[in-house]
């Protein structure tokens, strides 16, 4: 028998569950979401490029690693699924958690202002998964790290720091949260080394193509301009990922009376001082590529600061302002009553096309049996040498996948390290890569000298190819492999391998650490007696 | 204050819910409306056009585009 208060207490949890099959439910089941940036392949092997020790700059390092990780004992489309729901499931979960109240109905409009967002939408039809790890771990890193729990503050920290963007949006958090500033910093520094230590030791220096200032900036989404849309959570780069339903003309209206309510209900909350200032810092900073002399200031930090690379994409940082507005709107309502129904329906109502894969743009497809012969190939054959694809270039747009945009799966399927071209290419103009080998690769250096042997054609998907004097291996309706002929050098040195593995085992051994403390009784004896005081 | 809040709210609800709608739909309808049949580009089956000197560049697929 349910008692009334175990009934009100799952009422969240069924929220927060139920948005996300809303979104998530058609894509449940074998096969693999191949959109934009979001690659998976049924069993992705850890090389070199996994822990950014190869010639790419580690921009998913140790997103690749981990992933590589599961996907040795897990099918790669349910390490998939079973990310994609989590991250959709313990954002709203950890909203709610947040506020400080018994009230199921202002709890349940937390989760549903922090789970049904147009941040969130378009990062999935990008692709960007880890950013929707990092996004759903925000609430969980505020609440343990304004505790002072620190092993717990370790263990939520580690879902958000599978990337260099997840890891400053998670360090950003734990800092203005923190009642302990130094050991935060200190955890936030050690936890996000496996990626900052192989950027600053990238061959490239970790310096990017400003043009990308420009390209990836953030972009107005109707008539309320780019200010507008990024207060809504909206307003990245690529129009082709946003909801056709935030082009509707009230969405800026309903930004503006939901920021307002948002910004009321801060008022009397002293805690979220310091996670609205981020908020604002974060928007401010998504905005800067479309304010005057913003941009040159970014184009400056982007080709001239190491890393600085990573503010190109500007609209991700509004993740910071996700947690401010949906805590404000449910403080708001828990004052006025009667808006709850409203704050409940309203963001539902106002970006339907979430739902339902967002609204069939995702699908799934299955790889063709010629990837998985391919890779076999390349796993048993003694002859050394990496891979480079062709067409030459970083996107697809395969049949099998109903031609819908994807990156390059090669490098994450094949068991052999794997170059592509890292120039992007947006309204047909392109944006330079970081990758000093892809660039050799593309200036027609012979590829045995870059220690290439072996050269996929990829069919089916727009590009040229070139296979003259290269011996074919394998043959297939969607890819063919070539063997180089003659001598293949070695590969080129990546960044020294010492601090990265120093790096990677300092982060590990936190992580252990904070587990052992958490499950053996001394830690739990601490914790009980800070409740017991609490 | 509050009814001219709720009166507000019930105006914004009842408004997203029906151009939400309307919207989503619009677009679920026409899905390949962004897509040029006349300036398609084509898969590399159907044309090779290997050469040689540099690698990579002509035609490739777009990471998306800005408005």
């Amino acid at each position: 028998m349910i008692t009334q208060q175990q009934a009100r207490q799952a009422v969240v949890p069924v929220v927060a569950v139920g948005m996300a099959l809303l979104v998530l439910g058609p894509l449940l089941g074998r096969g693999f979401v191949l959109t934009y940036d979001m690659v998976f392949a049924p069993r992705q092997y850890l090389l070199p490029d996994s822990f950014g020790l190869g010639s790419a700059l580690p921009r998913s390092v140790p997103a690749d690693a981990v992933v590589g990780l599961f996907t040795t004992v897990i099918p790669g489309d349910l390490v998939q699924q079973g990310i994609l729901l989590a991250a959709l499931i313990a954002g709203p979960l950890g909203a709610a958690h947040l506020l400080n109240t018994e009230n199921t109905a202002v709890r349940a409009v937390a989760a549903v202002s922090y789970g049904w967002t147009a941040y969130l939408a378009e990062r999935l039809l990008i692709g960007h998964w880890p950013y929707l790890l990092a996004y759903a771990a925000l609430p969980w890193i505020v609440h343990f790290a304004r505790r002072g729990n620190l092993p717990a503050l370790v263990l939520v920290l580690v879902p958000a720091v599978l990337t260099p963007t997840g890891g400053i949006l998670a360090a950003g958090t734990a800092l203005v949260a923190g009642t302990k500033k130094w050991p935060t910093a200190a955890i936030a520094l050690v936890l996000n080394a496996p990626w900052w230590v192989p950027s600053l030791l990238h061959p490239g220096g970790g310096l990017s193509d400003a043009s990308g200032v420009q390209a990836f900036g953030a972009t107005s989404e109707n008539w309320g301009g780019p200010i507008v849309s990024l207060l809504g959570l909206g307003g990245i780069w690529n129009s082709e990922v946003i909801p056709a339903s935030r082009a509707n003309p009230i969405v800026p209206l309903i930004t503006i009376a939901t920021v307002a309510l948002a910004l009321y209900g801060l008022r009397k909350a002293p805690w979220t001082r310091g996670i609205t200032i981020l908020g604002a810092v974060g928007v401010l900073l998504a905005a800067l590529p479309t304010i005057p002399g913003g941009a040159d200031l970014l184009s400056w930090t982007v080709s001239n600061v190491p890393g600085g690379g990573l503010l190109r994409d500007s609209q991700k940082w509004v993740a910071w302002w996700a947690l401010p507005m949906s805590i404000g709107v449910a403080l708001a309502v828990a004052r006025y009553r009667s808006l709850i129904i409203a704050a409940l329906i309203l963001p539902l109502a106002a970006m339907p096309d979430f739902a339902l894969a967002a609204w069939g743009r995702l699908h799934t497809a299955d790889y063709p049996d010629d990837w998985a012969h391919v890779a076999e190939i390349l796993e048993h054959d003694p002859r050394p040498g990496d891979v480079v694809t062709q067409p030459f270039s970083a996107f697809r747009q395969f049949g099998w996948n109903q031609d819908r945009t994807q990156l390059d799966p090669a490098p994450r399927f094949l068991p052999r390290p794997t170059v592509i071209d890292d120039t992007l290419y947006v309204n047909g103009r392109p944006v330079a890569g970081e990758d000093p080998r892809a660039a050799k690769v593309r200036d027609g250096r012979p590829l045995g000298t870059l220690g290439i042997g072996w050269v996929l054609v990829e069919h089916g998907t727009p590009g040229r190819t070139d296979t003259d004097g290269l011996d074919k291996v394998y043959s297939g309706e969607w890819l063919d492999l070539y063997r180089v002929p003659g001598a293949i050098a070695a590969g080129p040195d990546g960044p020294p391998r010492a601090p990265i593995v120093v790096a990677d085992l300092a982060a590990g051994t936190m992580i252990v650490l904070s587990v052992l403390w958490l499950a053996l009784p001394a830690g739990r004896l601490t914790l009980l007696h800070r409740r017991q005081r609490e | 204050m509050g009814k001219l809040v709720g009166v507000i709210a019930s105006v914004l609800v009842g408004l997203a819910l029906a151009s939400g709608v309307t919207f989503a739909v619009s677009n679920a309808s026409a899905p390949d409306k962004g897509v040029n049949l006349d300036e398609a580009p084509n898969p590399n089956n159907m044309s090779n056009t290997g050469s040689g000197g540099s690698r990579g560049g002509d035609g490739n697929v777009s990471y998306g585009s800005t408005p």
